[in-house]
């Protein structure tokens, strides 16, 4: 389970940063349920795991939140990319692609030897 | 940076925990009725919607807890923990407590004692330049260290090149009086040079001139005050008066109790002397006319340079 989760914790910023990069302010519930339908609903995680990577996010500066009203007037707390956080995002960004690349090259050249 | 303000945060955050905790609930609760009108909205019948947004969501104490795992800095809190357990163990043994409390005290305070005397009287280095140059001169008499006079001094300083320089200190008690509260002070009387000589630099306010080191040019010190008059609009006729009247007022009160003096100590030598008398009437009339005409000369000659200071040149003495 740990290993998982902080796998989970470090992939999810990044989500966050993506989907608030796409759909500008949002509230937590918006931010997992987009994230629920953009990963086509594979990802089965609870959405509480939100809140503490948004959390850490805040803390380091990367989104800003602001308790504002939804669209049928419920009173929501909205996070927003902060400048930081848009540098952050095409960093992690380049490092994810970077990474995924490396390991499928390693798994596919893994594959031809065998 | 990143690091310091998360930091920081956390630490922030350690205080406002309530407020944060309350501001969590506010956001949980809002995500569910968020989640419950959607539900509602795809056509989940109304006791369905709210369980499924909580199971969703995974509890909210759950998501409370692993928050507030990410907030405050848990070490910190862990240590006041810590610290809290500690304290209730040494409270439940008094007499243990009070033993090892009463030994450190005793052991750090004598430590910080001895050590305090042994820096400031081995270790520590005198607190101005080039300590290792500085040395006392004595004289010597029959192998015993003595005073020197002033006039040796005065000789030693013109003739010796071995020093770069050379002071002459005396210590003393004097008393200081001031609005009515005579205290006894030990003090140091020393000639002119004595900072200098020592490099140590002045905060406030000039050192003694040379030229203050000789008696009768007490004026020196007071060119400032004199200049201040004089600028106010006192006449030299005033500056003089007031430099002649402090100088005789000292010549007539050394006058007074050297003739106190004479007469006490006349009287006691004339019971041990044998033929003489101690007591000679026409050197006490010398005296009595000598001094005074010596004392009316050596003030009215520094008087008269005092009161030619331009006023201009006197304020700009310091």
């Amino acid at each position: 389970m740990g290993e998982r989760a902080d796998v989970w914790q470090g992939t999810l910023a990044l989500m966050v940063l993506k989907t608030l990069e796409s759909m500008g302010a949002l509230h937590g519930y918006g931010i997992a349920r987009r994230i629920e339908q953009t990963s086509g609903d594979l990802l089965a995680v609870n959405y509480g795991t939100l809140y503490p990577a948004l959390l850490k996010l805040e803390q380091e500066g990367y989104i800003a939140s602001e308790w504002g009203t939804s669209d049928n007037n419920r009173k929501a707390k909205y996070y927003k990319l902060t400048r930081a956080g848009r540098k952050q995002l095409e960093e992690e960004t380049r490092e994810w692609e970077q990474t995924t690349a490396i390991v499928a090259r390693f798994l596919t050249s893994k594959e031809q030897a065998s | 940076m990143k690091l310091l303000r998360s930091a920081g945060l956390r630490w922030c955050n350690l205080f406002q925990k309530a407020q944060l905790d309350c501001e969590l609930q506010d956001e949980l609760m809002s995500h569910l009725e968020l989640h419950i009108e959607d539900n509602l909205r795809a056509g989940m019948n109304p006791e369905e919607a709210p369980r499924n947004a909580l199971v969703k969501l995974g509890g909210i104490e759950q998501t409370k807890e692993s928050v507030r795992d990410h907030r405050g800095a848990p070490t910190l809190e862990s240590f006041l923990r810590q610290l809290r357990f500690a304290l209730r163990l040494l409270r439940r043994n008094p007499a243990f407590t009070s033993a090892a409390v009463l030994t450190l005290a005793l052991g750090i305070g004598a430590n910080t004692a001895i050590f305090t005397v042994v820096y400031a009287a081995l270790l520590a280095p005198l607190p101005y330049p080039n300590p290792d140059q500085v040395v006392m001169v004595w004289s010597k008499i029959n192998g015993h260290d003595n005073s020197v006079s002033p006039n040796d001094f005065l000789d030693w300083k013109r003739q010796s090149s071995a020093f770069q320089d050379l002071i002459a200190m005396s210590s003393g008690r004097f008393s200081l009086s001031s609005s009515g509260h005579p205290e006894v002070i030990q003090a140091r009387i020393t000639s002119p040079g004595f900072f200098s000589v020592q490099g140590i630099p002045l905060f406030l306010g000039r050192d003694f001139l040379p030229e203050e080191g000789t008696v009768g040019n007490e004026h020196a010190q007071r060119t400032h005050e004199i200049g201040l008059r004089m600028a106010l609009g006192a006449g030299q006729r005033q500056v003089l008066l007031l430099v002649l009247q402090q100088g005789m007022l000292l010549a007539s009160a050394g006058l007074v109790l050297g003739f106190g003096g004479t007469y006490f100590v006349g009287h006691t030598m004339n019971s041990i002397l044998y033929g003489i008398t101690a007591i000679d009437p026409l050197a006490i009339c010398l005296v009595a006319v000598v001094l005074p005409v010596a004392a009316f000369l050596a003030c009215y000659i520094p008087a008269r340079r005092a009161a030619r200071v331009d006023p201009m040149v006197a304020l700009r003495y310091e």
